[in-house]
């Protein structure tokens, strides 16, 4: 059976026979809240699923969309120096691995080695590009991935799997599942919140969808909820012109007494929800602009967050508010940086994306390791899939392209129960196959639900018939090598 | 929400209580719901998880059940349960033996549940079909004395078996605004209001028979029951994938409201959608109807790969149309056989094969007419656009006619005409300035304004038929002074004529200053295409502009060319040759501020050293400080072919000549020609305009190949298996006519009296409509898995009545709000609320919220804003900014969103553009879904962000001020002031108590606005639509804000 609907079912049974003629109890606020905000607390947690001690209380999730180039960050190939324009025709056709359309009309195959210099770094010597200086410093706190592995070439399905557990259409998103299986820390913001960060690379720039944060077939309630860095921060927050807060509150008591008198006469319980809904949305329009003001943070923090921090809706800024979001008790926030999508001129197109999100990332960790927070929030940062070792392209000695490449590509996570200062998995001398302690996404998801104390397994909701999971139908595992 | 009403219906229909059996147990009220949650996992349907792997055994169907197992015998022996496996290893303690097995994640059994199996065994173990599979048969309705018809009957059965009261009767207004929110999607109007209350208290029922019969007359009923399907559809007008461009298939969205108002019976609604373009003689409206399927979200993503693609939308094609017409969750057969209901991996694979024998190309390029598609004029204007073209024939052979009849007058006319002596002299225009370039004793002249003068001239010359010397402008340079000077606003128009031969390039007349970026101007030709440069700075701030032709080679032309600086600059150029307009090549189109040079104005070159090339001649250049009409150069242009054929003796005029003489006649002086040649352009006019008004959209069209399609292995697309021809799932025992099916097979089997799902899926679904839940909850999945039917009976009832009735869905609809049911109060009571506190059993009116279109629409229509236009392109109202541009790609035509004004901001919301990446937000938050995947089945949720929309959206600010507004308008009284809010959107009068309370709220609004006026005027100007400035800004604002709190109301939102 299905858990965490049982409990539901349970909660509601009570609500549906608990008499509760004054005041605004639980009872009704099952349908209430976006992201799991049900006011519930904790308690909404079915105790089933909290079998395996948590160890990460929340996810900062930093996705790179348009899929970074691994060969030039993290995935250092000294070989291909030898190999410069090698042409890996008869090697692809061996690996029988499908090329996208934009490249599967090339007539050579040719072997680019990365332009970027690579070091060691830190006491586990990891080795990091010259375009992550930030990220180089801080190897010991972090566990990189060189393995990872997907199926789908493309972004939309590849995005789709990524942030969705599924290539098709229609299903929950991780936080989504995780805003459904974990209930709300915080009754006055919601527990699964989206940024979009500005990104400056010139290249291609993916499209993404709201479905990437949908609830697909989940209750509404479970839908991330979209931050913005101009105008309202969450839409339609604010009063409209000319209604104040004072103006506000008068006219939620006049409703209120109205909506009171109703209830006396019709006795639906989706009246007091009703009122309770206007509440709540009342207490938001001080809690959000609240979290959203960056201007109480310190100098300090400023500088270590970088120049960007200044720029609203910079990925800077971003993580910024996302640590905000941790101490006030949102449970889940993705940023989004799109501009990835390096299939020509990577070496001018990806710096500038690595200037945006480098210093940031270093700074979230440290911020978050130094007020104590880093053991219990998981930071996760990569893309939907790899590149290719050939260039797309012209290849000359300054100048490439990659194309799109499932079979091995590198992420890291740090925090929530992650051992730092490690590099798990390995790749083939082109970074084209994984050779050694291959994850798939849903071995990540896998491993972020075990993080939270969630068996994935046991996080299920019935959709059309079947006990419908994130981590689908293949078998999947947790990555216990990385974890402490 | 949803889940837990699920397990409530479940735990209702079959009441586990360890002491309470029921005395006959049955196969589909209590064992299937047991053994398919725990054992089919491994002992259903699907082939491939069956156990134990050397003798599967499958326990979901009878013909399987009491086979001999290796044993010898069957797992489950009729009436022994003891004997029986089955039982004994559910009741095993040993872990090994134990069913359903620990690593399965499944609990053991409850003992009730234990208890039940072993029931059923004893009784004989007796299998059915699964419910709705089942042939439909029309069960006769309970006798009761309750209610007002059979709905009733079967209602109060439930009543009496749960002792449940039902409710008194709703009060009459109340009972109007459900039955129009119901029906029409709308609130009813006070004068609606009125009008029930007398007729209710005439005769309630007969009031309700006839309300209900006129709203499913209106084009809002059309409006509302399409919008309900566009969301089964997943309608969208974008294509949903990557860059999520526009996509033309709003005309498919017109033809759902048109079935709709036409009442199309649903069987033929089914098979027009699912297969109009293979109906024999299909008609255009047939083929839009087609569209259903092709609102599948397509990709254009390079390097996307087609055959990926093409599985992605065969799957998506059969699951929507499977959850929408049989309530099946056929999806999950994609990857494997269905876990649970009879759908194999084949079945699954036979039912693409309809769908993927399509034209359809599987990158649909970003375009939004990804073939196939059909051209669709407006609904309104396709009358006329199929006779137009006959129209367009019979003029033009009125026009035939008249040549014929009109050579009498033609002769008549030709004997008085002479040759004049000069071109001028037919020419009444006078120019500003004229350069007849006719060359007499060494000199041209000129006339510019009241000043003659005159210019040395050495050149070539050509004699022209009654012009004499005419200046050829080859490898010419005259500079003729300060000649013509005009400004960059100005609007000028230069005529002439022009003879041609050979390649001509060069600049005919300019003034144009080369030492500061090329200001000023000239006439100017390009391989014997006329044209001009207007220059302020060259090239940003210049335009330039080309005919696309050439002028014909070695005749004389008459030519006009209007610059005309008020225009914007890519329209600033109009060329007329012969009295033709050609249209007009931009290079530069860039802003023009200034023209004024003091370079001398020269003929023939723009530069001492730039002189046109080639072989020009050019007379009678004229020059017109306004912009000619086209009738004056029409005329000019006819003056000089007339001459030029005149000039030719009659008796030597050849057969061409005669004929261009008649053409001229005809064109220009003849007017009964001239009245038939008006019409035909008026008609060629009208016919554009159609089309603008029309649009291309996406249809079906089958590929003459048979259908078929491979089983892909594991769902993936690469690896194609068997290869499968079109068929109906087996389980349905479909004995096809043909040896190949198509798509119109499928169609017909879907409505056929055999197929025993469509007719109860879909008054299933209508009965959600009405009453926020289906008799079977999910009204997606009718399957094993699904909920069960709280009113079995009455479902089957109502689905023979549909289908005896001609699939008339309004029948049913009409049924529904004469029941009793449906009447009642929606008030609780303790004790019904503690035996039923879902409402299963409907002891009281369905009481939920309004959806996301019915609350804006209520807000344009009670303020007064709704514009009630019927169908046309999506318009795009009231959206905060940035919302798409935040997952837009750069390249994507929908990145930035451009607000509509006018009449577009107050449509009904079915006609809001959606783009599907980003579903129009006020309306997703409010539970709208993105239409990405078919939806028959709404979320309600009630967030905070839901309460923002409705406290702060701009539409709803608005309509708040223009309903306060016409409120203010009608009275004085402060209490005939609120019930005009009141009315409008509760369809009630408040009482004292409640009045009171707006009382205060609104008092405390005047004043605080009193103080505060610059808080009035900045809430006064939210929303496009004017403001009344003859109410004072306090007052309108306190009662602005006190329609938004009625508005927000949970009755105004509530149903």
């Amino acid at each position: 059976m299905n858990t965490v609907a049982d409990f539901n079912a349970a909660i509601s049974r009570r609500q549906f026979f608990r008499k509760n003629g004054t005041g605004l109890g639980a009872a009704s606020l099952a349908t209430l809240l976006p992201g799991g905000l049900s006011g519930l607390s904790n308690s909404s947690v079915p105790s089933e699923l909290k079998k395996v001690a948590p160890k990460a209380k929340r996810v900062i999730y930093l996705s790179m969309l348009g899929a970074p180039s691994q060969l030039d960050l993290f995935d250092y190939k000294p070989k291909l120096k030898d190999r410069f324009k090698d042409d890996l025709s008869s090697y692809l056709k061996e690996q029988g691995q499908r090329l996208t359309g934009m490249t599967s009309g090339q007539a050579k195959f040719p072997v680019a080695p990365s332009i970027f210099e690579f070091k060691e770094h830190g006491q586990s010597g990891a080795w990091v590009s010259e375009l992550l200086p930030h990220t180089a410093k801080m190897v010991d706190d972090i566990a990189i991935v060189k393995s990872m592995n997907t199926e789908a070439i493309n972004h939309e399905p590849a995005n789709q799997l990524c942030y969705t557990g599924n290539q098709q259409n229609g299903k929950p998103s991780l936080g989504s599942w995780l805003a459904y299986g974990l209930g709300s820390q915080n009754e006055d913001l919601p527990n699964f919140v989206v940024l979009h960060a500005q990104h400056t690379g010139p290249g291609n720039v993916q499209a993404i969808s709201s479905r990437l944060w949908g609830p697909g077939f989940l209750p509404g309630k479970y839908a991330g909820v979209a931050f913005r860095p101009k105008g309202d921060p969450v839409l339609y927050l604010r009063n409209a012109p000319g209604i104040d807060r004072e103006l506000r509150r008068n006219m939620l008591d006049s409703l209120n007494t109205l909506n009171q008198k109703s209830y006396d006469i019709v006795g639906d319980n989706e009246i007091q929800t009703r009122m309770q809904q206007y509440e709540m949305a009342f207490r938001m329009q001080a809690s959000v602009p609240e979290l959203s003001d960056l201007s109480s943070e310190s100098d300090q923090t400023r500088e270590m967050y970088g120049p960007q921090s200044k720029t609203s809706g910079s990925f800077a800024s971003s993580c910024i508010l996302a640590r905000r979001m941790m101490e006030r008790g949102v449970q889940f926030v993705q940023i989004f940086h799109r501009g990835w999508d390096q299939h020509s001129n990577l070496p001018a197109h990806i710096k500038p994306q690595c200037e945006d999100i480098d210093q940031p990332c270093w700074a979230l960790v440290q911020d978050l390791k130094q007020r104590g927070m880093l053991d219990d929030t998981l930071v996760i940062w990569g893309g939907e899939f790899g590149r290719t070792v050939y260039s797309q392209g012209t290849l000359t000695e300054k100048n490439y392209g990659r194309d799109h490449h499932p079979r091995a590509f590198s992420m890291w996570m740090a925090g929530g129960g992650v051992k730092g200062g490690q590099v798990y998995g390995e790749t083939d001398d082109f970074g084209y196959n994984v050779t050694e302690n291959p994850v798939h996404i849903s071995d990540l998801h896998t491993t972020i639900l075990h993080q939270l104390g969630i068996n994935h397994h046991k996080l299920t909701f019935k959709y059309q018939g079947l006990d419908q999971k994130l981590t689908g139908v293949k078998p999947t595992q947790v990555i216990s090598e990385i974890l402490e | 929400m949803k889940r837990s009403l699920a397990i409530l219906s479940f735990l209702s229909v079959a009441p586990l209580t360890g002491a309470k059996l029921p005395d006959v147990v049955d196969f589909n009220d209590h064992i299937q719901p047991i053994i398919s949650e725990n054992c089919y996992q491994c002992h259903g349907p699907d082939s491939s998880t069956r156990a134990p792997k050397k003798t599967p055994l499958r326990l979901d169907r009878a013909e399987f059940a009491f086979l001999d197992r290796p044993n010898g015998t069957p797992s489950i022996i009729k009436g022994d349960a003891e004997a029986s496996e089955v039982f004994q290893r559910i009741i095993s303690k040993d872990v090994d033996e134990v069913m359903p097995p620990p690593k399965s994640h499944k609990k053991p059994l409850k003992s009730d549940e234990i208890a039940l199996i072993k029931k059923w065994i004893q009784q004989g173990s007796k299998y059915e079909e699964h419910w709705s599979f089942t042939p439909l048969a029309r069960p006769e309705p309970p006798k009761s004395d309750w209610g007002q018809n059979a709905i009733d009957k079967f209602i109060v059965t439930r009543h009496r078996e749960h002792d449940l009261d039902p409710g008194p009767p709703e009060e009459p207004a109340r009972l109007l605004r459900r039955l129009t929110f119901d029906l029409t999607g709308l609130p009813p109007t006070s004068e609606e209001v009125a009008t029930f209350r007398e007729m209710a208290a005439q005769d309630l029922p007969a009031a309700i028979e006839m309300t209900a019969a006129k709203l499913l007359t209106t084009n809002a009923y059309a409006e509302h029951f399409a919008r309900h399907w566009l969301d089964t559809a997943r309608y969208g007008d974008t294509h949903g994938i990557h860059n999520d461009n526009y996509r033309g298939i709003w005309p498919y969205r017109d033809w759902v409201i048109e079935a709709f108002r036409k009442n199309m019976p649903f069987d033929q609604f089914t098979r027009e959608q699912i297969a109009g373009d293979l109906l024999p003689n299909a008609t255009l409206a047939q083929k839009i109807a087609t569209g259903f399927n092709r609102c599948i979200p397509t990709t254009g993503e390079g390097g996307a790969i087609d055959q990926e693609y093409q599985a992605i939308y065969a799957t998506d094609q059969v699951s929507t149309t499977s959850a929408v017409f049989l309530g099946l969750s056929t999806g999950c057969a994609a990857c494997h056989d269905h876990k649970f209901d009879p759908i194999s991996q084949k079945d699954f694979y036979s039912l693409t094969a309809f769908f993927r024998n399509s034209t359809m190309k599987a990158m649909d390029r970003n375009a939004a007419d990804h073939a196939p598609v059909v051209f669709a004029p407006r609904l309104e204007d396709r009358q006329r656009f199929t006779t137009i073209d006959h129209d367009l024939l019979m003029a033009g052979e009125a026009i035939q006619k008249r040549r014929s009849d009109a050579q009498a007058d033609f002769e008549a006319w030709l004997t008085k005409q002479k040759v004049e002596t000069s071109t001028e002299a037919t020419l009444a225009l006078i120019a500003d300035t004229s350069l007849p370039l006719t060359v007499r004793d060494g000199k041209i002249t000129g006339q510019d304004g009241q000043i003659s003068k005159s210019w040395d001239f050495s050149g070539k010359t050509q004699l022209t038929e009654g012009l004499g010397e005419v200046a050829n402008l080859a490898n010419l340079n005259i500079d003729l002074g300060d000649f013509v000077l005009f400004q960059a606003r100005d609007q000028i128009t230069f005529s002439g004529y022009l003879y041609l031969d050979g390649k001509v390039n060069g600049p005919l007349i300019s003034r144009m200053d080369s030492e500061a970026a090329d200001r000023g101007w000239d006439l100017w030709l390009e391989d014997g295409k006329l044209g001009a440069h207007i220059v302020d700075t060259w090239p940003d701030q210049a335009i330039k502009g080309v005919t696309t032709e050439p002028l014909k080679q070695k005749q004389w032309h008459h030519f006009a060319l209007i610059y005309d600086g008020k225009a914007p600059p890519k329209k600033s150029l109009t060329v007329f040759i012969d009295g033709t307009s050609f249209p007009i090549k931009y290079s530069q189109a860039g802003k023009v501020e200034n023209l004024e040079t003091n370079v001398p104005t020269r003929l023939g070159a723009r530069h001492p050293n730039i002189s046109l090339t080639g072989n020009a001649n050019l007379h009678t250049l004229k020059i017109f400080r306004r912009k000619l009409s086209n009738d004056e150069i029409t005329k000019a242009a006819s003056a000089t072919t007339l001459n030029r054929l005149l000039a030719v003796p009659a008796e030597q005029r050849d057969q061409s000549q005669k004929e261009a003489l008649f053409d001229f006649y005809l064109t220009n002086l003849d007017g009964p020609t001239k009245g038939l040649v008006a019409k035909k352009d008026q008609l060629i006019a009208e016919k554009e305009t159609l089309r603008k008004r029309g649009s291309t959209t996406l249809v079906m069209e089958e590929k003459p190949s048979e259908a078929f399609a491979h089983i892909l292995e594991r769902g993936e697309y690469s690896l194609e298996g068997e290869k499968v021809p079109a068929a109906i799932p087996k389980v349905f025992k479909h004995e096809p006519k043909n040896q190949t099916l198509s798509r119109k097979d499928l169609a017909d089997w879907l409505v056929s009296e055999k197929n025993p799902l469509t007719a109860r899926v879909t008054v299933n679904r209508l009965w959600y409509y009405f009453f926020g839940r289906g008799i079977v909850e999910t009204t997606e999945d009718f399957g094993i898995m699904g909920s069960r039917p709280t009113h079995p009976e009455l479902l089957d009832y109502l689905a023979v009545e549909l289908m005896e009735n001609g699939w008339d869905l309004q029948h049913i609809m009409k049924l529904i709000t004469s029941s009793t049911t449906y009447q009642q109060s929606a008030k609780t009571t303790s004790a019904n609320r503690k035996k039923d506190a879902a409402n299963l059993y409907l002891w009281r009116a369905a009481r939920f919220r309004l959806e996301a279109e019915q609350i804006r629409d209520m807000a344009l229509s009670a303020s007064g804003l709704l514009v009630k236009k019927v169908g046309g392109p999506s318009v795009k109202p009231y959206q905060p900014e940035g919302v798409w541009e935040a997952v837009a790609m750069k390249g994507s035509n929908t990145r930035l969103f451009k607000q509509d004004k006018g009449e577009g901001l107050y449509r009904r919301s079915l006609y809001t553009f959606w783009k599907r990446t980003a579903a129009p937000p006020s309306m997703e938050i409010l539970n709208a879904p993105t239409r990405e995947i078919f939806c028959v089945r709404r979320d309600r949720t009630n967030t905070p962000l839901a309460a923002f929309v409705t406290m702060n959206d701009t539409q709803f600010i608005e309509a708040s001020r223009a309903l306060a507004t016409r409120a203010i308008k009608q009275s004085q009284s402060f209490s005939q002031r609120l019930d005009f809010i009141t009315i409008a959107l509760m369809s009630r009068t408040l009482d004292n108590e409640e009045q009171d309370v707006v009382k205060k709220a609104l008092d405390h609004h005047l004043k605080y606005y009193l103080e505060k006026p610059e808080f009035a005027d900045q809430l006064l100007k939210v929303g496009e639509s004017p403001l009344d400035s003859t109410i004072a800004n306090n007052e309108l604002a306190a009662w602005t804000l006190i329609a938004s709190q009625i508005f927000n109301l949970d009755e105004t939102l509530t149903k």
